[in-house]
């Protein structure tokens, strides 16, 4: 009876280790599908491709660690959203604990992209300027198209929060847009 | 232009710079955390017994590091050798400028914790400790359907009979108060009610509970308004053994404020309520007013909606203290010294408004009051440009991290007794390293981290290799009461880790460092994440630049993700209180962890 024990504990092991491969094989599949989309908001959040790299690698170790928590695959996408979204706020908040970076960009020169378009290179450069919590909320908003409650349970934060930093933060990039006007009318600022 | 303008806008700038897929490197990461599938599950067993043994299982979740051996003396694992010591540290060898190099993995042993207790929501969790030895911690889990709760943790960090205390409709708690008899005074209020909801309706009541988690007679008691919290709750504890808090209320378009003093009873203390001249100011940490050991309560107003500001300070019968108010122009904090001297300190922004809406610091002002009110000679002592919140020394010297814009800290000032420069200081840091900046106060721009003092006077910052934030090169230096750095220091961070922060998986924050815990010897208590675990780990530093035998530790951990050491505390019986946010951001664990 205890080596049938021991043999029928072995087969149920056996099987849950089965269970678990296709488990992760799914999950992993769910990874790779959400991976360009949360790449894209990672660049969008941080500004920077290598830093969203950086983010999105340490947003998939922490999901492949946490993927026993999900509770719900079907809110796969909102679940690692999420943890897409947390892990670029530490890693914005890490590098903000630097010395401001008053020379991100450029003062007289506009990127290429961006050449001929006053309006784009200032609203960029006012993006790079908001801090991550507002600059993400405006992504969400603005770029994943999620209602204000789906940011708010994206972020953490209250609806009312959210709807704050939408306003601050449009309110922010209005500023940065007069300011670099009145620079350019003054001859500060060279296209 | 147009809402709608800058919104098309912005939607456009978003797409044009949107990559379109993902790296191929993380693809390639992707399939190989589908391999690694198997080394996961081998680890199942343990983690199902994890799971089985709840509370122990967090401890146990790091029992393969602590297989691992530790230095049983020495410096920080995995950090470079103490540097000699050097004035100017100069004779300093300087970590390499290069590149950090990967880092290695080190041994870490789980912190042994007398006890561990887990919360599902972080909320307010600055827990405060009894006479008793008994913590106290409110949960604010927010949301229309949250409750707020205050926990009572004996010594040995079982919930106390009776609590927690979770009354009806009450969402969220600030910091409790607890008096020498072991009342625990708690500010409560409704998740939710506007402010025409709560005018006349007192959205926030206030409790004062016994040693039992039974509300007590004459308790709970409303509270007109606005209600003023800082970082220790809000509250005031009264000799009497009453609560002194600030309220504010708005009616068409002014608003008016006033303390409010109650005894223990919940009767309105004789004289009081005072009526302020303006709402309280303080910067991080902050307490809305401060009580004296003569009883004097005093509290930082501001004046208007200019950089006015002053210290008013009441008796216990509400009556002004002779000699005040006292006027301290662009006020931002201000700390009681152990004699009773007042020491404040107020920033001058010239007026200067840039379109970003953020004041820029001109010079910043420190003054010290006597308990008279009167200004005491050599003071106030202007330094220009912004200057961190100062450090109290145990001699009564102010210390300060001084220098240029963003942070670039050129300077750390002793200024003495007198207002002179403490002889031996300024310390002037080497240009290559820099202090960590932060934003103390909300409108306010970034400023250096300020240091922190030992029990010996011996000045404490953390630094990193200029431009090279979130690679190798942080350190916390030591500099001695002459000015000099301290043999043995500094002391660098093995590679890859960084200083533990307040604002993890939190919005807000400004960017501020935990601050450090002292012992009884002077060794330093400062959490740290390093690169080659997820916990959340102290580190311990004794005077002499070493690490006592067992630290680093790692604090007890969360299940899943990152845990981050957010606050830690020395209890008398020189035990770590340690708050740890985990799960990513959604729980968070309390634990006391025995030192040395």
């Amino acid at each position: 009876m205890r080596v049938g024990s021991e043999e029928a504990m072995a087969f149920n092991g056996k099987a849950r280790d089965a269970a678990r491969d296709r488990a992760g094989d799914t999950f992993a599949k769910s990874l790779e599908r959400a991976l360009d989309s949360q790449f894209r908001l990672a660049v969008l959040i941080l500004g920077d491709r290598d830093e969203a790299e950086d983010a999105l690698h340490d947003a998939l170790e922490a999901a492949w660690r946490a993927r026993n928590g999900l509770r719900e695959p079907e809110r796969f996408d909102a679940w690692f959203g999420r943890i897409v979204t947390n892990t670029c706020r530490d890693r914005a908040r890490r590098r903000r604990r630097g010395p401001v970076a008053v020379a991100d960009l450029p003062d007289r020169e506009a990127p290429d992209e961006l050449a001929g378009l006053p309006d784009r290179y200032l609203l960029h450069r006012g993006l790079r300027e908001l801090d991550v919590d507002h600059r993400t909320v405006l992504v969400l908003r603005y770029y994943a198209d999620l209602s204000v409650d789906d940011i708010a349970t994206r972020t953490g934060v209250r609806a009312g929060t959210v709807k704050s930093r939408l306003h601050y933060g449009l309110r922010a990039l209005r500023a940065a847009l007069e300011a670099g006007s009145r620079r350019e009318r003054e001859g500060e600022v060279s296209r | 232009m147009s809402d709608e303008r800058l919104e098309r806008e912005l939607r456009a700038l978003f797409d044009e710079n949107a990559p379109v897929t993902a790296p191929a490197s993380l693809h390639q990461h992707v399939a190989e955390l589908a391999r690694r599938a198997p080394a996961v599950r081998s680890r199942r067993p343990l983690l199902s017994l994890v799971a089985v043994l709840g509370t122990i299982a967090v401890v146990a979740a790091f029992v393969e590091i602590a297989l691992l051996t530790l230095p049983r003396q020495g410096p920080i694992p995995g950090s470079p050798a103490p540097v000699p010591p050097s004035p100017t540290m100069r004779a300093a060898p300087p970590p390499s400028a290069s590149p950090a190099p990967a880092p290695s993995p080190t041994p870490v042993p789980t912190a042994a914790s007398s006890w561990s207790f887990r919360l599902a929501s972080p909320g307010t969790l600055t827990p405060v400790t009894g006479a008793d030895g008994s913590a106290y911690l409110a949960t604010s889990p927010g949301g229309p359907k949250g409750q707020g709760k205050v926990y009572a943790l004996d010594a040995a960090g079982h919930v106390k009979p009776g609590w927690p205390f979770a009354p009806a409709g009450v969402a969220a708690f600030g910091t409790p108060a607890v008096a020498t008899d072991g009342t625990v005074y708690a500010l409560g209020w409704a998740y939710g009610k506007s402010a025409a909801e709560a005018a006349g309706t007192n959205a926030a009541t206030l409790w004062a509970l016994d040693p039992a988690g039974r509300v007590k007679a004459g308790w709970p008691q409303p509270v007109a308004g606005s209600v003023f919290m800082g970082d220790g709750g809000g509250l005031a504890v009264r000799p009497d053994g009453g609560v002194i808090y600030v309220e504010g209320t708005t009616k068409g378009g002014s608003s008016a404020y006033r303390a409010v003093a109650l005894d223990a009873d919940g009767r309105p203390a004789a004289g009081w309520p005072v009526s302020l001249p303006g709402g309280p100011l303080c910067a991080v940490p902050c307490s809305i007013g401060t009580v004296g050991p003569d009883g004097v309560w005093y509290a930082l107003i501001q004046l208007g909606r200019g950089p006015g500001a002053e210290i008013v300070a009441l008796r216990p019968d509400g009556t002004p203290v002779a000699g005040w108010p006292v006027q301290v122009p662009g006020g931002e904090g201000f700390t009681l010294g152990g004699d009773g001297t007042i020491y404040a300190w107020g920033f001058d922004t010239n007026g200067a408004q840039p379109p970003s809406g953020v004041p820029k610091i001109v010079r910043t002002r420190f003054v010290e009051v006597d308990p008279d009110g009167r200004l005491r000679s050599g003071w106030p002592v202007t330094l220009d440009g912004p200057v961190s919140i100062p450090a109290l020394g145990p001699d009564g010297t102010l210390y300060a991290t001084a220098g240029g814009e963003a942070g670039q800290v050129e300077r750390v000032v002793g200024l003495a007794r007198d207002g002179t420069e403490r002889a031996g200081w300024p310390y002037t840091l080497r240009s290559d390293l820099t202090a960590y900046p932060y934003s103390p106060t909300e409108g306010m721009p970034a400023r250096a981290t300020g240091p922190s003092v030992g029990p010996d006077g011996t000045v404490y910052l953390p630094v990193y290799r200029t431009g090279q934030l979130g690679s190798a090169a942080q350190a916390l230096l030591a500099i001695a009461p002459s000015g000099r750095v301290a043999v043995g220091w500094p002391v660098w961070l093995p590679a890859g880790a960084r200083f533990g922060f307040v604002g993890e998986f939190t919005i807000g924050g400004g960017g501020q460092l935990v601050q450090p815990a002292f012992g009884a010897d002077g060794t330093i208590y400062v959490p740290v994440d390093l690169a080659s675990t997820t916990a959340g780990v102290v580190m311990a530093v004794e005077p002499s630049g070493h690490a006592p035998s067992g630290w680093p530790l790692a604090a007890p951990a969360g299940s899943s993700g990152p845990s981050h050491v957010i606050a830690l505390r020395l209890v008398p019986e020189e035990d770590l209180i340690l708050t740890t946010v985990a799960d990513f951001g959604n729980s968070a664990i309390v634990s006391r962890v025995a030192t040395p």
